[in-house]
């Protein structure tokens, strides 16, 4: 009813264009900040209670919203350390005092100490697989360490399961008992023979001698031997004391052609300064054709540095060696929040947990609904040009509307005052 | 989220995409003329809106590709084989067969006969002990021919054995890469390409069956199951003999300590040039060798002279050897006999001897004197010379030429084994080349690179290339009317 209302109710509504004309601003300038989440503004009308016939105006009141929970176009880069989420969730980071937040700017790259931090200075938070895998605290931050990569560190793995999958000819002649492998006589013959790498504690090659020596129909003796006690001359028969790791017999079904259900499906031996090895024969078969190896694997690997650091969809940090092994250094969690759009905005593409977002979820990428991790890539902001140039006309237009209107009433109380002259 | 930023994004993509796919093609060309060089294919998959990756594919074959490697082998082995048989043939043989031992036999016979019908002549006797004295130069020749031969295959064995040890540690490199690579999904074609180019070289020496594990780790092994490369290559060795004698037996290669098998047969079984080499060390140098001296043994049976009252044993007559005067034991091989064997100083006017002592016999003591009464036309004993040259004798059967028979047939069998068996291995080695020629070119035209294909793929890209470049001066033009609107 009163010109001084008028007036108020104009200068909130600048004020409320100015607010979301600062956002469009702050939307523009972060356009191309990875990991940015649009802000928008909300209005809600203010009404002041008036009587019949006359009409008071109210306001209009602004709430700031965030589009956290929207997902950015990725932009695809060339480092392995550079990590965007497909999906819901967010990395958890912690600042150099040690305090967490969630984000979703995933630019990483070691730090001096190796450990990953982004852009923004925040250091990247994951589960060590040091004392086997690790598993997740649902819903805190306990147990996060910093993702440290050390890439001079040397590790070697000793050989413990391997898999041997061969035919063995089943016309083979059958070797007398004193000329078996097992018996280890300068006579030994063997009906088939390969060889294995396998590593023992420190690392170091060890080659393994395996013979396979038909001992009666269906009955085969499998001899593992250690080559490096090997005899120098043609044949490696006598090998020299401890040289025989391992024996055992496999009996096959006549019919079938393959291991006999009675049949030991492995053999176990102590690899050399190593680990106990258990090799898996369950697969041999015995037929009607000449030695042929199908499979052969041996777990383990030789002591090697770090080539470079990989980071899979699961979240798993592996540190790939340079003889091509791999290993497990660490998992990367993500988090979530019921409300991810309430969440607290913070400098640096970081969020915080606030009261009305709800508590924070931790969970593996991929699993319960949080999304998987694409490494080589980046989040970019959902920001879009051309919506926020056009929200800026928009509140451009509606400013001088509100200046319009409080500069009517301007007028108006300009004409009143000079009534009085 | 779609808007015109989502649309820029995506056209940018599709400018990079397409100039990936642009380089892959470029490299394909460049690439056209190496046979060790297998297409790439650029394969483009969409990731998110706006994001395309694209990974680089590679044609293969396995199956042609393995079969190509088995032709190959085999192929390489035939043609070790046929090389080395001729070459042999014509060191031991001569051409046309002229220096043969069963040319030079046919010759002696020739003499004999001619001596026979006029035993009075003295020059007739000369030119018979001449004939056999070309006969035990034959079989001389044949046996340093044969074993020299032998000698070089030995050495070339040890220089392919050095060969494939160094193929299986370059192989080790390029598996190794491999192996990094695949795990960490980079581009490994090259790797790859120089992977086959290597296993191609390791299968002409030696017959290989593969496998491949996890992360394209491939292990090698011989045909035989013996394990070539698992890991890290394994050792083959081989111990060369620098001087071959007919008894020396050649060393086996040892492959991860299993002894790799030798050929046999003149279309031969065996894959790869090693495996060729060691059948004509072997086989072929070996059995000539026993046939030679199964001749040599033959001569000296049969010139044998005897005691006419029966009571004494046999003795060396127009032929001996190092263990003469005796006769070596009848039907049984003496190794190295063709090269041991000499004419009988007796015999030889050269040496002293007297050339009429084949007519009457008694090189051997006046005992062994068939012609008592020195008559000048007696020719019994020339005839029996004859008699014994056409009548079945006793052979070993190591010299795989029959074990009854006249040694004249079995100097000419002699040939005729040879012979058969080369001309085997010249049939078999056409056959040979043409399949591994075939299995070739069906995996060039597989997964070689087709300029054509490549050309028209260009033209596409091109198009692609051009119609996103638009797209974004369409956005630029829309995004610039929108700022003509702020004032």
């Amino acid at each position: 009813m009163s010109l001084y209302g008028m007036m108020r109710t104009g200068v909130s509504g600048m004020n409320a264009q100015a607010n979301r004309l600062s956002t469009v601003a702050d939307n523009i300038a972060n356009s191309g900040t990875t990991g940015y989440k649009r802000s928008s503004t909300e209005f809600a009308s203010l009404v002041i209670p008036s009587g019949t016939g006359n009409y008071t105006s109210g306001g209009v009141n602004t709430s700031i919203r965030y589009a956290i929970s929207q997902q950015g176009d990725f932009k695809y880069t060339t480092s392995g350390s550079d990590l965007a989420i497909n999906g819901e969730g967010f990395f958890v980071v912690q600042d150099a005092s040690g305090r967490p937040f969630l984000t979703r700017a995933g630019s990483f790259v070691p730090d001096d100490q190796g450990r990953l931090v982004n852009a923004a200075g925040f250091y990247l938070l994951g589960y060590s697989a040091a004392n086997g895998t690790p598993s997740t605290v649902a819903n805190g931050f306990g147990g996060l360490v910093p993702v440290t990569i050390a890439q001079n560190e040397l590790t070697a793995t000793a050989s413990k399961t391997g898999v041997f999958t061969a035919n063995l000819p089943a016309d083979a002649t059958i070797v007398a008992a004193a000329d078996l492998p097992s018996a280890n006589g300068a006579t030994a013959t063997s009906s088939a023979k390969s060889s294995l790498v396998a590593y023992d504690n420190l690392g170091k090659q060890v080659m393994l001698d395996l013979y396979y020596t038909k001992t009666a129909d269906n009955t085969w003796e499998v001899a593992v031997y250690d080559h490096s006690k090997a005899n120098s001359g043609t044949t490696p028969f006598p090998y020299g004391a401890g040289g025989l790791l391992g024996t055992d017999t496999l009996t096959f079904d006549g019919t079938t052609g393959k291991l006999d259900a009675t049949s030991v499906t492995n053999i176990t031996f102590n690899v050399p300064n190593g680990a106990s090895l258990t090799l898996d024969l369950s697969k041999m078969t015995q037929l009607s054709a000449k030695y042929q190896e199908l499979d052969a694997k041996v777990d383990g690997n030789a002591p090697s540095g770090i080539d470079k650091i990989q980071i899979d969809a699961d979240g798993t940090v592996y540190a790939q060696y340079e003889d091509g092994s791999f290993k497990e250094l660490y998992r990367i969690p993500i988090a979530t929040v019921p409300s991810p759009d309430q969440l607290t905005v913070e400098s640096g593409n970081v969020f915080s947990q606030s009261s009305d977002s709800g508590a924070v979820r931790i969970g593996f990428p991929g699993e319960g609904g949080m999304g998987s991790v694409v490494s080589g890539a980046l989040e970019n902001s959902n920001v879009d040009i051309a919506e926020e140039l056009t929200n800026m006309i928009e509140s451009q237009r509606s400013y001088t509307a509100n200046s319009k209107v409080f500069q009517t009433g301007a007028d108006l109380m300009d004409i009143l005052v000079n009534l009085k002259r | 989220m779609s808007s015109l930023t989502t649309a820029l994004a995506i056209a940018q993509s599709a400018l990079r995409t397409t100039g990936k796919q642009t380089s892959i093609v470029s490299r394909n060309i460049s690439e056209a003329q190496n046979p060790d060089y297998t297409r790439r294919i650029a394969a483009v998959s969409s990731t998110a809106p706006g994001a395309r990756s694209i990974s680089v594919q590679r044609a293969v074959d396995a199956l042609l590709f393995k079969n190509n490697l088995n032709a190959q082998s085999a192929f390489q082995a035939q043609q070790t084989l046929y090389d080395g048989m001729e070459r042999l043939g014509l060191a031991v043989n001569g051409v046309e067969n002229v220096s043969s031992a069963a040319t030079m036999l046919g010759k002696l016979q020739e003499a004999l006969q001619t001596y026979s019908s006029a035993p009075s002549n003295r020059n007739l006797g000369q030119n018979a002990v001449e004939a056999a004295r070309d006969l035990v130069r034959s079989l001389n020749d044949g046996t340093n021919a044969i074993q020299s031969f032998r000698g070089d295959m030995d050495s070339q064995i040890g220089i392919a054995v050095n060969q494939l040890n160094d193929l299986l540690g370059q192989f080790k490199d390029a598996n190794t890469e491999i192996v990094k690579g695949t795990h960490s999904g980079s581009d490994v074609s090259d790797a790859l390409d120089r992977r086959d180019a290597l296993l191609k070289q390791i299968s002409s020496l030696v017959s290989v069956s593969t496998f491949t594990r996890t992360d394209n780790d491939m292990v090698i092994m011989t045909a035989d199951g013996a394990t070539l490369f698992e890991t890290v290559p394994r050792s083959v060795t081989f111990n060369p003999n620098a001087i071959y004698s007919a008894t020396t037996s050649g060393n086996a290669v040892y492959v991860d300590g299993v002894p790799l098998a030798a050929g046999a047969g003149g279309n031969t079984n065996a894959g790869g040039k090693i495996a060729g080499l060691l059948q004509l060390r072997d086989e072929v140098g070996g059995t000539m060798q026993s046939q030679l001296d199964e001749i040599a043994r033959g001569l000296i049976t049969a010139f044998a002279e005897t005691d006419p009252s029966g009571t004494l044993a046999p003795q060396a007559g127009l032929f001996t050897w190092s263990g003469g005067p005796a006769i070596p034991a009848s039907g049984t091989l003496v190794s190295g006999l063709a090269g041991t064997i000499s004419l009988n100083a007796a015999f030889d006017s050269a040496a002293g001897g007297d050339p009429s002592l084949l007519r009457d016999g008694g090189a051997n003591g006046v005992a062994y004197k068939h012609n008592t009464t020195g008559a000048a036309s007696y020719s019994d004993l020339l005839f029996s010379y004859s008699k014994n040259l056409d009548a079945p004798m006793a052979f070993d059967p190591a010299a795989s030429n029959g074990t009854t028979l006249s040694l004249s047939s079995f100097s000419t069998n002699a040939i005729s084994w040879f012979e058969g068996m080369r001309s085997n291995a010249s049939t078999a080695a056409d056959a040979k080349a043409a399949l591994a020629t075939q299995t070739a070119e069906s995996l060039s035209n597989l997964t070689g690179v087709n300029v054509d294909t490549e050309m028209s793929m260009l033209l596409d890209l091109e198009n692609a290339y051009e119609a996103s470049a638009r797209i974004i001066q369409t956005i630029n033009d829309m995004l610039r009317a929108l700022l003509d609107a702020v004032r």
